[in-house]
């Protein structure tokens, strides 16, 4: 074996997957060659490194957020879908396209080769429009639960979702406004800020100001208004600014959203 | 691969169940899975958060599309399309933050734990040097290298030959080699220039 031939074997040789003679032939040439031998000790050396980067646990909560997910999978089945055999053959190879089409890669990032990208596209648009009305039913499904973490794992569901529906952006109003952890309340008014160009969303925010009462919450809503120029935020912070049971930081900063604002 | 007892059933052959109805059993493949996607996509991210919800939304989704499984299909290789799928539509969607992306909502939501942060600085750097990789680069070696899955294997997952695989796997460690020991500063003769 040559270094031309060395360098070829590397990747095998570093996962261990070259086979018996040409492993040997590699060691002898290494013997014999200083710089095949430094090259082979320091991308060992490197391969073998590469073990702390790598990580096999998966945080603790995965297969209870899991086990939501699939309760609520098989609740919207129960309500929405007819069983599988009577699914029509026509809709199961829609849907059998559009994923063949999305394993090759045509979604982003990868070059999209069909002769036919309309009729991809509108494809991939039912699939995607699919994987939204789950996503949002696990989102509702992990908002409503006991556990304040679980409720955390639906915010951060939302937060994923393209562009939820109404239902979504009303139960996250209301995790803002209602939710007993103030963690859940303020990660609730982040995903919402995320979807301020919607109405129902800006009359949320514009309306929860007033009746919050924790300052942390107070204050990254005082900061997505200002960012939202809504005409009706003005007189909350004035009003705001001049309450005197108000947090002082929060009077303050409602005093230089007004200034923003003027 | 750890070896399962006889009485074990195979992956398939309960990926054909939960596609034929019996959705509970998918339990059963997140339990044997849910560490190498995570690991995967880990590796590809260097967020925990973000993989934690990439993991959910591959489960998720072979929910939705458990019908396209076929008799010959083989699980492991499906799983990992399903992944990479799910990766690329994540990339895509969000290009400027495609590594390391700790935002507020991540933090907000505790999602990372904090013995992990405090990665030491030789990992922090493999990580920095893995994430100037590019993806087609960085998903053949985290596949070779984290998924211990071979050359032919990965050809299956993402779609071109086990040549074109090896090649990449080898031009990632040669990139990662010079950015890893010139900067570590351990060795400076001539594989810094080669
Ligand atoms: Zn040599």
């Amino acid at each position: 074996m040559d270094c031309a031939q060395v360098t070829e074997h590397l990747p095998e040789y570093l996962s261990g997957t070259l086979d018996a003679p040409a492993r040997l032939a590699m060691e002898t040439h290494r013997e014999s060659c200083p710089r095949c031998r430094a090259e082979i000790h320091e991308l060992a050396a490197l391969w073998s490194d590469l073990e702390t980067v790598r990580t096999e646990a998966s945080p603790a909560g995965a297969r209870v957020r899991f086990d939501a997910m699939l309760q609520a999978f098989e609740e919207g089945r129960a309500a929405n879908d007819p069983p599988v055999g009577r699914r029509s053959p026509q809709r199961l190879g829609q849907v059998a396209a559009a994923l063949l089409l999305t394993l090759a890669g045509a979604i982003t990032g990868y070059t999209l080769r069909s002769p036919e990208p309309g009729a991809v596209n509108g494809n991939l648009a039912s699939l995607e429009e699919e994987v939204r009305a789950l996503q949002q039913l696990v989102a509702l499904s992990l908002l409503d639960q006991r556990s304040a973490s679980q409720r955390l794992q639906g915010v951060g569901w939302s937060s994923r979702i393209d562009q939820p529906n109404e239902e979504v952006l009303s139960t996250l109003i209301d995790t803002m406004n209602h939710d007993p952890n103030v963690n859940v309340r303020l990660a609730a008014v982040g995903v919402l800020g995320q979807f301020a160009d919607t109405a129902i969303v800006r009359e949320g925010m514009v309306r929860s100001l007033p009746v919050q009462q924790s300052p942390m919450i107070q204050l990254a809503l005082i900061d997505l208004l200002v960012q939202l120029h809504d005409p009706r935020s003005p007189e909350i912070f004035e009003r705001l600014a001049a309450d005197e049971m108000a947090d002082a930081t929060v009077r303050e900063r409602a005093a230089w959203a007004l200034e923003q604002l003027g | 691969m750890t070896p399962r007892e006889p009485s074990a059933r195979s992956d398939e052959s309960v990926m054909t169940a939960v596609r034929d109805g019996q959705v509970a059993q998918l339990g059963i493949l997140f339990d044997r899975y849910q560490g190498r996607i995570f690991s995967f996509f880990f590796g590809l991210t260097g967020d925990r958060g973000l993989s934690d919800d990439l993991l959910q939304d591959v489960f998720l989704r072979i929910l939705k599309y458990r019908a396209t499984f076929t008799d010959s299909s083989r699980f492991k290789t499906w799983i990992y399309r399903i992944a990479r799928n799910a990766g690329n539509d994540h990339f895509g969607r969000h290009r400027t933050h495609v590594y390391m992306d700790d935002d507020a909502l991540e933090s907000l939501l505790g999602a990372t734990c904090p013995t992990d942060v405090e990665r030491n600085e030789r990992t922090e750097h493999l990580h920095r040097a893995i994430a100037r990789l590019p993806i087609e680069l960085r998903e053949a070696l985290v596949l070779a290298r984290f998924e211990n899955m071979k050359h032919a294997e990965i050809a299956q997952v993402v779609g071109c030959t086990p040549g074109t695989v090896k090649g990449r796997v080898f031009r990632a460690i040669k990139t990662l080699q010079k950015v890893y020991f010139r900067t570590m500063g351990e060795r400076t003769r001539w594989t810094v220039h080669k």
